[in-house]
Formats: structure tokens, C-alpha cells, sequence
């Protein structure tokens, strides 16, 4: 499936190219210009999309693994990820509603990135917390056997 | 024709963003994205209270802005002073849930040593 949208989009984005050159032999030098600069525009947006587009299509589609996109090192779910996953998408979700509405890019408030700030941070301090209660649970001698692996740790350093 | 492509390119944000949040909400609700472990705690014995609270003021902090966003759609409003306040003060319980028994089980090792 990957293979044939870059086929399409191999092919679609000469055509873009194309066009462009078409375009750019035509009017003044300042037009000629300004023509490329918005060919090139619609290009990378082109490809951007394209992108994107294939990346949701395989999430969604189940073969780009997320199974643990909110788990910690020891594979259980982590609260600090899950919240800092919630409160991206809460901006994400409020743009999308904004530029349906607005039809254009609005500007981000500071509160709303403190907002995420503060999640962000959760996240950062969650992290280092946990790396600060690994060495204690890997210095218990039957803890976690290394040379077979066969026994798992205690779970301290769980999210 | 700036115009166009700058309404566009909003337009192409705005839809890749929706779409990828929907991809990875479908996968968190058909169990694609692993939530097992959320609500227990560091033992992995029982549910943490402090990891609740954060669950339900995330949520529901977040549920509030939509709401807020819903009824405006003009511009991205400011979250009030009162969300901020409670999320910040909801995760800086879940962190210290989670610092202070590292920090006694730390000065309980030294003090025995010693």
C-alpha cells in the first residue's frame, strides 16, 4: 500500500513541478517569482499531507504498533504519559475546531501553553523519578537475575 | 492566491491533526495501546488514589477546555485561572505519590548504613 501512494505521490509531485516550470516562464520576473514560491508551497503541503495521511492510515489500520505508546520501561501504562498524551490532543482537537471555524492558523494563548507546559513537566519529573528507583530495584540480588533474564524486576520503577 | 494557500495549508493542519488524534483514540478504545497498569501503584498491588484524581481532573480538565473552545470556536480561548491551578495542583499530588516514598525508602538506606 506504502508503495503505491509513492507512486502517485512520485508522480503527482513531478507533475507539480512541471506545472511550476510551466508557470514560471510566463509575466514578469517579480511574478515569475511569486509564481514559484506558492508552487512550492502547494508542493511541500502536498507532501506534508501525503505523509500524514499515510502515518494516521497505518495507525489506524493497526500496523504501525502503538501497543505501547503510553507504557512505561517496565511495559505497564504510566499515568504521566497517558495525561501528556490527553492534554496534546485537547490542543489539537481546540486547533482543529478553531481552523474549521476561522479558516486560518490562530495563535496559541500562553496560558494554554502553560497548560501544556505543566503536563509536559509531570511527564519529565515522572520519568526521572522512576529512573531514580531503578538502580534499587536492579541492585536486589534475586531481583533480576541479567545473564538468563528468566525472573522480571519488582516493579519499582513502574509510572 | 496567498490566500489560497495559506487557507489551505490551515485547512490541511487542522485535518492531519484531527486525524491522527482519531487513529490513536480508535486504537486506545479497541485496545491497540496497552492501559493496563494505569490506576495501580508502584507495587502494582493495588489502585493509587493519587493516580486517579489525576485521571479524572485530566479528563475532566480537559473536557472543560473543549467545552470552552466549543462555545467560541473563533479563537483559542484562555483556560481559566481555576484549571490551571487544579491540573497543576492534581499532578504536583501525583508526583509527590510518587517522590516521597523514593525519598524515605533513599533516607532509610543512608540511615541504616550509617
Amino acid at each position: 500500500m506504502s508503495e503505491t501512494i509513492s507512486r502517485y505521490a512520485t508522480i503527482l509531485i513531478s507533475l507539480g513541478v512541471l506545472a511550476a516550470l510551466v508557470a514560471f516562464n510566463q509575466g514578469s520576473e517579480a511574478q515569475r517569482l511569486d509564481t514559484l514560491k506558492i508552487s512550492t508551497g502547494y508542493v511541500l503541503l502536498f507532501i506534508v499531507l501525503l505523509l500524514g495521511l499515510q502515518i494516521a492510515v497505518l495507525i489506524a489500520a493497526g500496523k504501525m504498533d502503538l501497543k505501547h505508546l503510553i507504557s512505561d520501561s517496565e511495559g505497564d501504562a504510566s499515568m504521566g504519559r497517558f495525561q501528556l498524551l490527553v492534554f496534546t490532543f485537547v490542543v489539537a482537537l481546540s486547533f482543529f475546531l478553531v481552523v474549521l471555524h476561522t479558516q486560518a492558523i490562530p495563535e496559541i494563548p500562553a496560558s494554554v501553553l502553560t497548560l501544556l507546559g505543566i503536563s509536559a513537566s509531570t511527564f519529565a519529573v515522572s520519568k526521572s523519578v522512576d529512573a531514580g528507583a531503578k538502580p534499587d530495584s536492579e541492585s536486589k540480588p534475586a531481583g533480576n537475575p541479567k545473564p538468563g533474564g528468566a525472573a522480571e524486576g519488582t516493579g519499582d520503577g513502574k509510572e | 492566491m496567498h490566500e489560497q494557500l495559506i487557507e489551505l495549508t490551515a485547512k490541511g493542519a487542522a485535518l492531519l491533526l484531527g486525524l491522527l488524534a482519531a487513529a490513536v483514540l480508535y486504537r486506545l478504545l479497541t485496545g491497540g495501546i496497552r492501559t493496563k497498569g494505569l490506576l495501580l501503584d508502584s507495587e502494582g498491588r493495588s489502585h493509587s488514589p493519587a493516580r486517579l484524581q489525576m485521571l479524572v481532573l485530566s479528563i475532566g480538565g480537559a473536557m472543560h477546555y473543549l467545552s470552552l473552545v466549543a462555545q467560541n470556536p473563533a479563537k483559542l480561548p484562555d483556560p481559566p485561572q481555576e484549571l490551571l491551578l487544579l491540573v497543576g495542583g492534581s499532578h504536583a499530588l501525583f508526583m509527590g505519590s510518587k517522590a516521597v516514598p523514593l525519598f524515605l525508602s533513599i533516607l532509610s538506606e543512608r540511615l541504616q548504613r550509617k
